[in-house]
């Protein structure tokens, strides 16, 4: 693996249940304040409740009156105008072919058309409309249609990690010079489809979930986007644009163990670890905080805790999801863009959902805002399929 | 960049093979083949491959993708234990896409209580890339890739990032879609509410399915079968031929030079740019003759909906 050269990131735009922009978002993770509630755009026909975190009404409104595109499509495209503002971009600036799309996505890309499935499979010619809706707005495809660009474009489907791998993509397009700016990220929507699946996988928490508590028992489902703009060093100094964080190093590997579970041990998850930080140049040592995957799931919280005490056992660390709800596509690319904000902040809140230590993992997210000192950090997500990623993000450098 | 092609693996309704797929495709260069009509690929050659226990809950997307990823290997003439920092790279046009029907039919049959949670598991769309993972033993990067008609040019710029910067020395390069009776059906609806002037060609065609795998290598001395990149159309090969699939229409393909149409061997996919990048692998080797002479490159395009079109270029080893 050769060493990364930093990549720029000089936009971010966000939305999720905790807020429609980034600054709100941030503000609600360090208050802490979360109140996930029974899905309210489908009935959710089980006799037990399980809560989610939905993105704000009225952002899901802009579906009403915006391009006829899917809500993942749309809250992509909501934290794409915040990103654009940030970087200083206007979207004609964006029409040439040293521009790419790179966004991650898991419901975003399936054809989870229940309603329409159920008309054909009881001998209706149902209207095609959510056909063509679909057909129109692949994450990636959509944004790229919607802002003009002529680069690469790629929808990564690598379920939860999707976000952190269509990010660490995306910094290897602008390090090889294939990109100037690259418009990277993750986006996913709240699904009737996905709700019950991660019901009958029986992995669903009925309260409001508990990150690496003891008491922990599954995950909330959440929605929303995250989107950076990475942008080559000469585009940026020419452009006179701030540098808000760095991309150093990105690292994915697989487990080859399980297709739904983790590797016990972590296998993918350090040789994932490892490879991020070889591409940043950097040890162990040099990171002063993890933002976790952190689901609040049994399996997932315990290997990580594995790794973590293994790895970095001095170093603190914090799950974002009790917040946020798993953002499955989008989850990676959020939580990037927190540990970017959290690291230009030189502070981490206090884990939402942690209350009580689990002696089985020896392991505790901060219960605290917890001040961070340090030029780096990572983000890691895990995901279905042994799929385990890492971001290694360092701070902004001054022009 | 050019990769090196070590391997590919074909699985197609023409025949499991790159033998199968040139005969079809000089066919068709002949002007002699119809369209070919929908049929169930046959994936019972796995049992060779892997144990009927490991295959028991794979499902036919997956079959389809593990036969055309092992063919490769075999062809590049390696095993699993030489498969040491290899990634994974799977595009698709639309995912395990009779799994992700199977839950929604459980959903409606049984309940949401009662619906099937290996369905809902096994139709998350990075499974059949992560299924060839496990088989194979590969602890790589592992992606999967959805998108219409772009996804393979998309998946071959990945593997070609990840060889340059050395995260990797050898890609599995695959792309896979199947064929259900719902997309088929809804492909027809969509073909008969579209204008006649763009209706034609691949839009006639009945969805197929099938699978390419390219076994990729950094060092050109591994180039069995030619080199593979991402690359524009660009003004230096002008003069190679281009084998088109995609959703333009016959209009839209019209104001291109001379093109070479296979859609017809493989149906209406929109991986279809795997089996013609298949397809010009087998012209640089001239092994398409007497019909077509061996020419050094060839450029594979494949445009969607909104004219954004995927391009890469596929060369002998003579071409510089």
């Amino acid at each position: 693996m050769l060493r990364m050269e930093p990549v720029s990131v000089t936009g971010m735009g966000c939305v999720c249940a905790a807020g429609t922009n980034l600054k709100d978002i941030l503000r609600a993770l360090e208050a802490g304040q979360r109140a996930p509630l029974p899905p309210s755009r489908f009935k959710s026909g089980h006799t037990r409740t399980y809560p989610v975190f939905e993105v704000p009404e009225h952002v899901r409104c802009e579906q009403k009156n915006g391009p006829d595109l899917s809500m993942t499509a749309h809250f992509a495209l909501h934290a794409v105008k915040e990103s654009l503002l940030q970087a200083g971009l206007a979207i004609s600036d964006l029409d040439t072919s040293r521009v790419g799309v790179c966004i991650g996505t898991s419901v975003g890309a399936s054809l989870n058309l229940l309603d329409f499935y159920r008309g054909t499979r009881a001998g209706q010619t149902p209207d095609l409309e959510p056909v063509h809706r679909y057909l129109n707005s692949n994450p990636a495809v959509a944004l790229a249609h919607a802002l003009g660009t002529t680069g690469p474009v790629q929808t990564v489907v690598n379920a939860c990690s999707s976000g952190a791998d269509a990010i660490g993509l995306a910094a290897s397009w602008i390090a090889q010079g294939t990109c100037d700016i690259v418009i990277a990220g993750g986006a996913d929507e709240m699904s009737e489809v996905t709700y019950n699946g991660f019901i009958r996988l029986m992995i669903s928490d009925q309260s409001p979930c508990r990150p690496f508590d003891k008491s922990r028992s599954g995950l909330n489902l959440g929605e929303g986007a995250g989107i950076v703009i990475l942008e080559a060093s000469a585009s940026r100094e020419q452009r006179n644009a701030h540098e808000l964080a760095t991309i150093l190093g990105y690292g994915t590997a697989a487990d080859a163990h399980h297709l739904t579970a983790p590797h016990p041990q972590g296998v993918g998850l350090k040789l994932a670890i490892s490879d991020a930080l070889d591409a940043a140049g950097l040890a162990a040592a040099d990171i002063s905080f993890i933002n976790a995957h952190g689901t609040g799931t049994a399996n997932n919280d315990t290997v990580e805790a594995a790794v973590l005490n293994e790895l970095f056992p001095q170093t603190p660390f914090i799950s974002t999801k009790g917040m946020t709800g798993h953002t499955l596509g989008a989850a990676g690319a959020m939580e990037a863009i927190f540990t970017m904000a959290h690291l230009a902040a030189g502070g981490i809140p206090a884990s939402a959902g942690f209350s009580e230590e689990d002696p089985a993992l020896n392991a505790s997210p901060a219960r605290l805002h917890t001040h961070v000192h340090g030029k780096a950090a990572i983000s890691q997500s895990l995901a279905f399929g042994g799929n385990n990623s890492v971001l290694v993000i360092g701070k902004g450098r001054a022009i | 960049m050019r990769m090196a092609v070590e391997g590919m693996g074909i699985v197609s309704a023409v025949g499991n093979g790159p033998q199968d797929l040139a005969q079809a495709a000089r066919h068709i260069l002949r002007e002699e083949s119809q369209t070919i009509a929908f049929s169930k690929i046959d994936t019972s050659d796995l049992v060779r491959r892997a144990s009927s226990r490991a295959l028991r809950r794979v499902d036919h997307f997956t079959r389809m993708a593990l036969l055309a990823a092992y063919s490769a290997l075999e062809d590049a003439g390696l095993d699993a234990a030489e498969l040491e920092h290899t990634g994974i790279v799977l595009a698709t046009g639309y995912g395990p896409v009779k799994l992700t029907f199977d839950f929604l039919d459980s959903i409606i049959d049984f309940g949401p209580e009662m619906a099937s949670p290996q369905a809902f598991a096994h139709s998350v769309h990075n499974i059949p890339a992560a299924t060839i993972a496990l088989m194979m033993s590969l602890r790589g990067p592992c992606f999967s890739i959805c998108q219409l008609d772009t996804a393979v040019a998309a998946a071959t710029l990945t593997a070609q990032t990840w060889l340059a910067e050395k995260r990797v020395t050898r890609v599995l390069l695959g792309a896979v879609d199947e064929h259900t009776a719902l997309l088929e059906t809804n492909a027809r609806r969509i073909a008969e509410n579209l204008p006649a002037e763009s209706s034609g060609g691949r839009r006639r065609l009945v969805p197929g399915e099938g699978a390419v795998f390219f076994c990729l290598h950094a060092d050109p001395d591994h180039a069995r079968h030619g080199f593979i990149e991402s690359a524009p159309l660009s003004k230096t090969c002008l003069d190679a031929p281009i084998f088109f699939s995609g959703s333009a229409s016959p209009a839209q393909r019209n104001t291109l030079p001379p093109i070479h149409d296979f859609s017809p061997l493989y149906g209406n996919m929109p991986i279809g740019m795997a089996f013609d990048a298949a397809v010009a692998l087998l012209a640089v080797q001239g092994r398409l003759g007497p019909v077509m002479d061996a020419c050094p490159a060839v450029h594979c395009l494949s445009r969607n909906r909104f004219g954004m079109t995927g391009s890469i270029l596929v060369t002998s080893g003579e071409y510089a």
